[in-house]
């Protein structure tokens, strides 16, 4: 079981990406409406993983990203993007992110990234 | 995966989105250069994208995405924010919306006439359509290039010691050549390894970027086939080779490297060693990293949950709120019960009954509150569209949008204030032209404001036009036929402008396609009254007219002032009660046929409510009455009733079937705490 914070704005995102996770064993530590909020959450709940949406309001994926990595330098995030995003996702990626799921992803999809960065 | 369960929080919140979009659109309307609206609706139509993907809506997925190109292109000061744009992003949201609303019936909605609009909308920027052009070209060239460059891996490949000129046909640079000399000097080896992406694999760049930052920490790297600039742009088919200095064996490599998702094959050449492999210290190091995992393991293991909102189903609150009627009517029944059977050791705890059912009632009540926002945010749109197709300049003011209601009240109050603001904006302001003249602002103002009173909010809806002309509505009484001559004239002004609460009544001398909808002001009155509220109208000729809607808090449970008569009991809003009197049937006197009474200087209406509900009369008259003065489109009636029971909150059950809903008078029944049903009257309707 590994202990997840999702970060979205969308809270139909959230609860797919949760849903996808609780089903499979793992358990949701947290969920964020947007980089603040993530980057406040993070120290407190300290999560195993974090999947981390890019665009959002108040404080954009890739700038929450930058400050968890500052806080914890071992923290495992893996962004999450849609098509086009490209350089979005390299920077992240050269930032520290783990790996990355585009959206639309399916549930062997994002079991998969777990297994891999854990 | 079955994404039919998301069905509902994918509407409400694309609803939310378009609602953002719809405000942000208008916003850059009045402000074309404000980057903010700008990237609020890129942000916005980027996550109805994801969201509509994830649902596999693809046509929302398209239309999003075409928006969130032009968005950018705008943010990128690539297209120009005109009218024209504006007006084709509307179409968007309206699309969008007719889009989200079939998901439902699965209805097909084409879009292929918006996207040739948002193409010519993009048109404007040739130079961003020659750079897509231009990629595609490259693209093709350099997957043709690296066919060339890279062919099938042979293992003759290891050349010791000696650098050569050329690896897996590739050529190296002098620098080059000296990184691979330097690196096999420190005792490294030189690995060309070749990566092979998934066909799955969308972001193909990022995850190129995903292998170099792996290989970076194995060793160093010397050379990346395409450039690393060229795998930052997408400039490659599938699959792409890194030269780097490593001490890592190759089983090392491969799996750390195939640990990456959507990595199909690596394939590692030892291009380049010396005999000497340090392979001691490497173990060392991978134990060290294996301890750094274990310790951050434990450190995080005692995470704390902390979510601190849920969405919850509209239907679950009104169970919820009917449950606690009924528990109120228990609580009820208990008390007199308990009184009944003069049970005092139950005092205390019915005492504690009382308080928890008060507490639970409130809670659930604020549970059901909205912001009023949730329908105040669809009337700028609606006051724009409704000014253009005018040729009117209107300012829309919206205050206390923050202000929160019942969302059963709410609900109801959406139609009655389209129509306020409909007049406001099409009888109310002037034309553009008359305004000139009057003097006025060209722009004419409408005002939407909401605030909270004691135990209700107001809503009022203000415009600086024409206002109304009280002689001018007696005149259409009379023309209508609603009223005499003789009639109007003995209204005072402020009775006069209720006039147009009567049904029938229209104000507008030409009917527009806009107002003239059959829904008259007697409507909304209707609608308003029947949530217990109340609409007051006052206006200044020339000056503007202002609607004040008084709204209860809540709907399902209300203070009533119970009476008897006729040996029934009846409930009447509290909302509605001025006060009560006692007085002599001596004082009586009979205008025009009608009973009346002089109450503080007032000469007070009386209606005795036996005759309005038909009950049988008492034989004797009764010296002493009691009379419940009401009040009812601003002036005020009094009930003759048999008795008084006191104030009580009841819980209103609507009469909503067949039988019983068309009749006029009562607003529901409610349930007593014998178990006796009493019916709640309707002052709006009965009288």
């Amino acid at each position: 079981m590994v202990k997840v914070m999702i970060v979205d704005d969308a809270a139909f995102m959230r609860m797919v990406i949760k849903d996808i996770l609780t089903k499979n064993g793992h358990e949701v530590v947290a969920e964020c409406v947007d980089g603040l909020d993530a980057v406040n959450k993070y120290p407190e709940v300290k999560p195993e993983l974090v999947f981390m949406d890019i665009v959002m309001p108040n404080m954009e994926g890739i700038d929450a990203l930058k400050k968890i990595m500052e806080m914890d330098p071992a923290a495992k995030v893996v962004m999450c993007s849609s098509i086009g995003q490209q350089s979005v996702v390299t920077d992240a990626l050269k930032t520290g992110a783990l790996d990355f799921i585009v959206k639309p992803f399916d549930a062997a999809k994002v079991l998969e990234v777990i297994g891999k960065v854990i | 995966m079955d994404m039919s369960e998301y069905k509902e929080i994918f509407k409400a919140e694309s609803e939310e989105h378009l609602q953002q979009l719809n405000d942000s659109l208008l916003g850059l309307e009045q402000n074309p250069n404000d980057l903010e609206y700008i990237n609020t609706m890129f942000r916005s139509a980027h996550t109805l994208k994801g969201m509509s993907a994830t649902m596999g809506f693809s046509t929302i997925a398209e239309l999003t995405h075409e928006m969130e190109n032009l968005m950018d292109m705008v943010r990128k000061s690539q297209v120009e924010v005109s009218n024209g744009l504006i007006d084709i992003l509307f179409e968007c949201l309206d699309t969008l919306e007719a889009l989200v609303e079939a998901v439902d019936s699965g209805e097909e909605v084409d879009i292929a006439h918006l996207q040739a609009t948002l193409a010519q909308a993009m048109e404007g920027t040739m130079p961003v359509q020659e750079i897509k052009g231009s990629v595609t070209a490259s693209i093709d060239t350099i997957q043709n290039e690296i066919g060339k460059e890279i062919p099938e891996n042979t293992a003759d490949a290891e050349t010791k010691t000696d650098v050569a000129p050329v690896i897996d046909n590739v050529e190296l640079s002098d620098n080059e050549k000296q990184a691979i000399q330097d690196a096999i000097d420190e005792g490294n080896r030189v690995v060309s390894l070749k990566v092979i992406l998934d066909e799955s694999c969308v972001l193909k760049s990022a995850r190129s970027t995903l292998v170099l930052i792996n290989v970076s920490k194995m060793g160093e790297i010397i050379k990346c086939v395409p450039t690393e600039a060229e795998l930052e742009d997408e400039k490659f088919d599938l699959e792409f080779s890194v030269i780097f200095a490593t001490k890592s064996a190759d089983e090392d490599i491969v799996g750390t490297i195939k640990k990456i998702s959507e990595i199909k094959d690596v394939i590692p050449t030892t291009v380049a060693e010396t005999s000497g492999v340090e392979e001691k210290q490497q173990e060392k190091k991978s134990e060290e990293t294996e301890e750094k995992k274990n310790t951050s393991a434990v450190k995080r293991s005692d995470a704390v949950k902390s979510i601190q909102s849920v969405r919850v189903n509209i239907e679950r609150l009104d169970n919820l709120m009917n449950l606690v009627g009924e528990l109120i009517i228990n609580k009820i029944r208990l008390n007199q019960l308990a009184s009944d059977l003069n049970a005092k050791d139950l005092d205390e705890s019915l005492a504690n009954l009382d308080r928890l059912t008060n507490e639970i009632q409130t809670e659930v009540m604020e549970s059901r509150m909205v912001p009023i926002d949730q329908i105040f945010s669809r009337f700028p749109r609606m006051v724009r569209d409704l000014a253009k197709s005018e040729g009117k300049q209107i300012n829309l003011i919206i205050e206390g949008k923050e202000i929160e209601l019942d969302r059963t009240v709410l609900d109801e109050i959406g139609d009655p204030l389209v129509h306020l603001l409909r007049n406001a904006v099409d009888h109310g302001i002037e034309s553009e032209q008359e305004r000139k003249q009057l003097g006025k602002p060209v722009a004419g103002l409408v005002r939407l404001a909401a605030s909270r009173q004691r135990n209700s909010v107001l809503i009022e809806v203000e415009d600086d036009g024409k206002g109304m002309e009280p002689g001018h509505l007696r005149d259409i009484a009379v023309k209508k036929g609603l009223l005499t001559r003789e009639e109007v004239d003995k209204l005072s002004d402020n009775d006069a402008l209720n006039l147009i609460f009567m049904p029938g009544f229209s104000g507008a001398k030409v009917v527009t396609d806009i107002s003239g909808r059959g829904v008259g002001m007697d409507a909304v009155k209707t609608k308003i009254e029947a949530l217990g509220g109340s609409v007051k109208i006052s206006s200044v000729p020339g000056q503007g007219s202002i609607m004040k809607l008084q709204l209860p808090l809540t709907v399902a449970i209300i203070q009533s002032l119970m009476v008897t008569v006729a040996g029934e009991t009846y409930a009447i809003p509290l909302g509605n009660v001025i006060r009560d009197v006692g007085i002599k049937a001596s004082d009586i006197k009979t205008i025009e046929g009608k009973e009346v009474i002089m109450l503080r200087g007032e000469v007070l209406p009386l209606l005795r409510l036996h005759d309005v509900l038909e009950c049988p009369t008492e034989e004797e008259e009764k010296q002493n009455l009691i009379v419940v003065v009401v009040e009812k489109m601003g002036s005020n009636i009094g009930l003759v009733v048999d008795d008084l029971l006191g104030q009580q909150e009841v819980i209103i059950k609507t009469l909503d079937n067949k039988l019983l809903k068309n009749m006029k008078g009562f607003a529901g029944a409610t349930i007593l705490g014998d178990g006796s049903v009493a019916l709640i009257l309707d002052i709006a309707t009965l009288i």
